[in-house]
């Protein structure tokens, strides 16, 4: 089962359009789920994610018009729970020990977050915290250097394998992570 | 319209500027309606072009007047979507900038950033009155200082203690909890102009000790019964970054609390969440009692 991850697009205050390559990369039909992080932040984005799949999860983002999305969800995608939240409620933003917080309010395998621009998955105390960064690049106050990424998560048994897509320098570089339920 | 700002673009610096300042004559006329699409993406291409010019710095002697301009020209952007009948959106443009004034610290940084919090301040007080939104405001507003580094002792402390005052101000009983609960992160880890982090342990504890009394007041005992967890995993959060005034006896005292309370909650989907959420609290625990690296830490602790 595939599952597209991607958030803090920030269409249109901050970015005008997901990078060419990537839009290249996202072709209906092929992905089952798509979890977002939020900061989308208008219709016409969540629009242009419902033309790549029908189940479309999206979370409140700081700058998101619509101000009725969930703060945060949980979706049961094969065996993993998987929590998501945009993460500028978390304070610290993007401390681990306190999205850890999130993850054992929410009881999820998985804690998918967003707000600070910069892609990270990470392992902590046998849990997956995953954040696809923006999918847009856009800017960011905190980060100087923010690269356009997003996540495509294959999720088979007990084991998901996280495929990280950058665009650095203008070309879309692959990385590959995988995480087993303990 | 509001994604072609954008691709107005140019490698001079300066000539940006004179393009933002005419976009923004242009598209100030459009109209309430078209200026909140608008001016928005104008403001974020000042807080870019600001820091173009703080990166061009050796090769502009004028940089730091320039960066003042933007912060200025922002200002009066943002305050004509205010008079447009704009709240939310003008609370989070005066963070960012005021978050992007610190990051480049040009001459007067620390007090235009100040003006942009205490602009984001009047908003929260005067315009936004939905307690939801109250919430989510605040909560912004405390995530956002906690990560600012520009301030002195002088105008760091009346904007902490405005936080933390009005997030015990909230109607919520519930909210005030999670909002003075939130707050105390600003004292642990908030940082001053003088580098490092605050670690004011007293006033960490004294807003976690808050938050108990708050969440005493709760009618609701399922609710109350979720904010005991939420606030002892923020006691246990600060506990395992060393705040001296949170001890193992705090902990103990709100685990038993929580271990009588839960057994008398109605049995439904709601309980069932929160026995997980407390489960999962105490696995945590556990593992930091396994770990040898972590178990001296925990000794004493009653389970």
């Amino acid at each position: 089962m595939l599952v597209l991850v991607l958030g803090d697009l920030h269409i249109p205050h901050r970015c005008n359009s997901l990078p060419a390559r990537f839009k290249k990369l996202l072709v209906p039909g092929k992905i089952q789920h798509i979890l977002c992080t939020g900061n989308l932040c208008t219709k016409e984005s969540f629009d242009y994610l419902k033309t790549l799949a029908s189940d479309v999860h999206v979370v409140r983002g700081d700058f998101d018009e619509n101000m009725n999305y969930p703060e945060q969800k949980v979706v049961t995608v094969g065996q993993f729970r998987i929590g998501l939240c945009h993460g500028h409620q978390v304070v610290p933003w993007g401390d681990i020990e306190s999205l850890a917080m999130v993850q054992r309010q929410l009881d999820v395998d998985i804690l998918i977050s967003g707000q600070t621009h910069k892609f990270q998955a990470l392992e902590h105390e046998g849990k997956f915290f995953l954040n696809p960064g923006s999918a847009t690049g856009s800017y960011y106050a905190l980060d100087s250097s923010v690269i356009p990424s997003f996540v495509i998560l294959d999720i088979q048994q007990s084991t998901v394998v996280s495929y990280i897509y950058k665009l650095i320098d203008d070309e879309v570089k692959v990385e590959r992570i995988e995480y087993r339920k303990s | 319209m509001g994604r072609f700002i954008h691709l107005l673009q140019s490698e001079d610096s300066n000539q940006q500027f004179l393009i933002l300042n005419t976009a923004r004559k242009h598209f100030g006329a459009g109209g309430d309606k078209r200026i909140k699409f608008t001016l928005p993406p104008i403001v974020f291409a000042a807080y870019r072009l600001a820091f173009r010019y703080k990166q061009l710095q050796e090769e502009d002697e004028n940089w730091e007047k320039k960066c003042q301009k933007i912060f200025q020209f922002c200002h009066q952007t943002i305050g004509a979507l205010i008079k447009a009948e704009q709240a939310e959106i003008p609370l989070r443009l005066f963070l960012q900038g005021s978050l992007v004034a610190g990051q480049i610290g040009f001459e007067n940084s620390e007090t235009v950033a100040y003006e942009f919090l205490t602009q984001a301040f009047s908003i929260y007080e005067d315009e936004i009155s939905d307690s939801k939104a109250q919430l989510a405001a605040i909560t912004l507003i405390i995530g956002t200082l906690e990560q600012m580094s520009c301030f002195g002792e002088e105008n760091q402390e009346p904007l902490f203690t405005q936080c933390a005052l009005a997030a015990s101000k909230l109607l919520k009983k519930p909210d005030q909890c999670r909002g003075v609960s939130v707050s105390s992160h600003l004292f642990w880890s908030g940082k001053s102009a003088k580098g490092g982090e605050l670690r004011d342990a007293k006033r960490v504890s004294d807003c976690l000790k808050k938050g108990v009394k708050i969440a005493n007041q709760c009618m609701d005992s399922s609710v109350q019964v979720q904010l005991f967890v939420e606030v002892l995993n923020q006691y246990i959060y600060f506990y395992e970054k060393g705040c001296e005034q949170i001890s193992v006896q705090v902990l103990n005292q709100i685990i038993s609390k929580i271990r009588e309370l839960l057994p008398n909650l109605e049995s439904n989907e709601e309980t069932e969440q929160i026995n997980k959420h407390f489960k999962n609290t105490l696995e945590h625990l556990q593992h930091k009692l396994d770990n040898p690296e972590t178990a001296g830490q925990y000794e004493g602790l009653a389970f």
